[in-house]
């Protein structure tokens, strides 16, 4: 991978991505958008998408491990790695307690744990304690849980995977260390009907972001624990992976509405939506914002290749982050100092 | 079902021109090629991805010759795709297309087959071919031949690959693997399998991996799942599938062809095939044998798994009106050892 453009003074800090085409050596970078120097951070096998821990100074990202993933925390700047006690070989999606000191990810016995059969456990919760070095599963074995993210230090939001009589469908489960209930029914009235997924909490707002088939297809829901779930996408085409503005007032999100995969913002409030990266003949996704939400970071193939660009909200400038013949996928800003 | 049977047209084996590189990889023309070809009704337009814009014209399996006035469309990538309109008076039967750009000629051969779908039809399924696999006897290639043989006597829509066309995904594997490939007087459709992705030498060989096609009322898309078996944010293919998925919904049926299915790969990816819009009909191989699997974990889509190829197994679908009926698997002459 290398750097296409130096950037200006905004935007500035890093990106933290995934660069490589084939799975098995693709390696978690850093790219400085000042200086375009890309610095080499994983194992470069099978790494996964990266997390920045909220003070900027960790990442946590999914990596090879016997016999299947484990997840890797490390510094930054390489001066120190963790070797989580795994309990289960298969461990992915780490998220980062909003105090940084807890981490919690998806953790499974096998790779397909998405059968009716051997659902109930099959996936867990599984939260490291940085500072104990100890890992342990939330919740209990009566759901299978999948991509937790957190709504307080001793809260998550994760997706339940639950067998029905005609077909599969999840919900959305609040889990504690000792308890898994799902969302009250006055706030998910459709609870056991629908497949929800990618559920994202927006603290700040007190809000919960999630997509859902509800309606049928796939659209952004948002639920205010006062106002209920809204449609905030509402369009006949396919609506999916919300993340919110880390100032909390604004939801970018994934849609088909153009044709192609592109990339949208909404002010859920209002369910203003404005596009951000959409086009005819190529690709946008995996939206990322810069920590003063002025910027959203992003893949697009338009040159044939995945790559990594920014685009200036409110200008729409855009900017070619990465070139090359290997993929960059999945950036993440590293939060301000 | 002899009725059905009866009623196709009879293909020809399509110009025998071979252009493509001296390696077997794709030269000018990348779709369509004799791995992913196009069926159309005369006076239908289809579309071909050129690496270069170029003249383009059809040449029947007589000689004929047809210029092409398409339209033109810049690609990312450096692409270019070339929507070309036919003739309503454009005879049936099996076309390569040819390209002239920068004083080079490329001919694809059986890349265009113009017949007339009809609604109920026989597709023919077969998977797994190995060419390469060592210890075998016969080898896979002279099995691959024998069945290609026996399939040619039957008449069927198209025939569907689902991918390990070769051992290590070798370019002269897949070499072989086109040459035996050429055999088959119907047009044949492939998909990669995990045996196939080696550096890039199956795109190299047959383009896109994830594509879509038409046959009269239904709809059918194919993919490769090596790379969905990841999570969902390094799922660099889910947009193209979402895409193509959406475009074959409003047909009859939707039926999806791939080389392994598997329960662990990526949710996002489940949720285009199987949760919000769930393909009808699910084929695949890899695993060598009939499958007790009979419906995704979803419990939406019914899968139908044919043994291996290199094994002389090949089976029959019928597509009609009341569904996709999967009939006995075939055999093409028994192989033994390892």
């Amino acid at each position: 991978m290398m750097c296409a453009a130096v950037l200006g003074a905004e935007p500035a800090g890093q990106l933290a991505c995934v660069a490589g085409t084939e799975q098995e050596d693709r390696r978690v970078e850093l790219v400085d958008l000042a200086t375009g120097a890309v610095t080499p951070v994983g194992p470069g096998a099978h790494d996964g998408a990266p997390t920045w821990s909220p003070d900027g100074q960790w990442l946590a990202f999914p990596t090879a491990g016997p016999g299947g993933m484990r997840i890797r925390v490390m510094r930054a700047d390489g001066s120190e790695t963790r070797e989580i006690p795994h309990k289960h070989p298969w461990n992915d999606v780490p998220r980062w307690s909003p105090d940084g000191r807890l981490l919690a990810y998806t953790g499974a016995k096998e790779a397909d744990n998405i059968r009716p059969e051997s659902l109930a456990g099959a996936a867990s919760v599984m939260v490291y304690n940085m500072e104990a070095n100890t890992e342990e599963a939330w919740g209990t074995d009566t759901v299978s849980l999948y991509r937790p993210v957190w709504m307080n230090a001793g809260t998550v939001i994760a997706i339940g995977v639950i067998p029905g009589e005609k077909r599969l469908s999840s919900d959305i489960f609040i889990v504690t260390p000792s308890a898994v209930n799902p969302l009250p029914a006055i706030a998910m009235p459709s609870a056991g009907q629908y497949v929800e997924w990618a559920a994202e909490v927006n603290v700040r707002e007190n809000l919960l972001a999630y997509e859902s088939n509800d309606g049928g297809d796939r659209e952004v829901f948002v639920l205010s624990f006062k106002r209920g779930s809204t449609d905030v996408s509402n369009h006949r085409a396919a609506d999916w992976n919300p993340v919110w503005q880390p100032a909390g007032l604004w939801l970018a999100f994934e849609s088909f509405r153009s044709g192609r995969r592109g990339i949208y913002r909404v002010f859920p409030n209002t369910i203003r939506v404005v596009p951000v990266a959409v086009a005819a003949e190529y690709d946008n996704w995996h939206p990322a914002w810069s920590p003063d939400g002025a910027f959203l970071a992003y893949v697009s193939d338009r040159d044939g290749t995945p790559q990594l660009f920014v685009t200036e909200i409110e200008t729409g400038d855009t900017r070619q982050v990465t070139t090359g013949s290997r993929f960059a996928l999945a950036p993440a800003w590293r939060p301000a100092p | 079902m002899r009725r059905l049977l009866w009623i196709w047209p009879v293909l020809v084996l399509g110009a025998a021109a071979h252009a493509r590189h001296a390696d077997g990889t794709l030269d000018l023309i990348i779709t369509p090629n004799n791995g992913v070809p196009v069926i159309i009704a005369p006076g239908e337009p289809f579309e071909a991805t050129l690496a270069r814009r170029g003249a383009l014209r059809l040449v029947s399996a007589e000689g004929r010759t047809l210029d092409l006035d398409p339209d033109w469309t810049a690609l990312p990538g450096g692409m270019h795709r070339a929507t070309c309109p036919t003739s309503g008076k454009l005879a049936t039967g099996t076309y390569a297309l040819e390209a002239v750009a920068e004083g080079r000629t490329d001919t694809n051969a059986r890349a265009v087959f113009v017949t007339h779908p009809m609604p109920d039809y026989p597709v023919v399924h077969l998977s797994d071919v190995h060419i390469g696999r060592p210890n075998r006897d016969p080898a896979p290639e002279a099995v691959f031949r024998r069945l290609l043989e026996q399939i040619n006597g039957i008449r069927a829509a198209f025939v569907l690959i689902t991918g390990d066309l070769t051992q290590d995904g070798k370019p002269e594997e897949f070499r072989r693997f086109l040459e035996a490939l050429d055999t088959c007087v119907l047009p044949t459709f492939v998909s990669a399998g995990n045996h196939d992705r080696t550096a890039l030498n199956y795109e190299k060989t047959f383009g896109p991996l994830v594509y879509s096609f038409r046959y009269g009322p239904d709809g059918y898309l194919v993919f490769d799942t090596k790379d969905f078996v990841i999570a969902d944010a390094l799922d660099t293919q889910v947009g193209e599938l979402q895409r193509l998925r959406r475009a074959i919904k409003p047909l009859r049926w939707s039926i999806g062809a791939t080389h392994r299915y598997d329960p662990a790969m990526s949710m996002r990816s489940q949720l285009v095939l199987f949760v919000d819009d769930p393909l009808d009909f699910l084929m695949f191989g890899h695993w060598h044998s009939e499958s007790e699997e009979k419906r995704v974990p979803w419990r939406t889509t019914p899968l139908v798994v044919t043994p291996a190829a290199f094994d002389g197994a090949w089976r029959l679908i019928l597509v009609t009106q009341t569904g996709i009926h999967p009939q006995d698997v075939q055999q093409a002459g028994a192989a033994t050892g390892g």
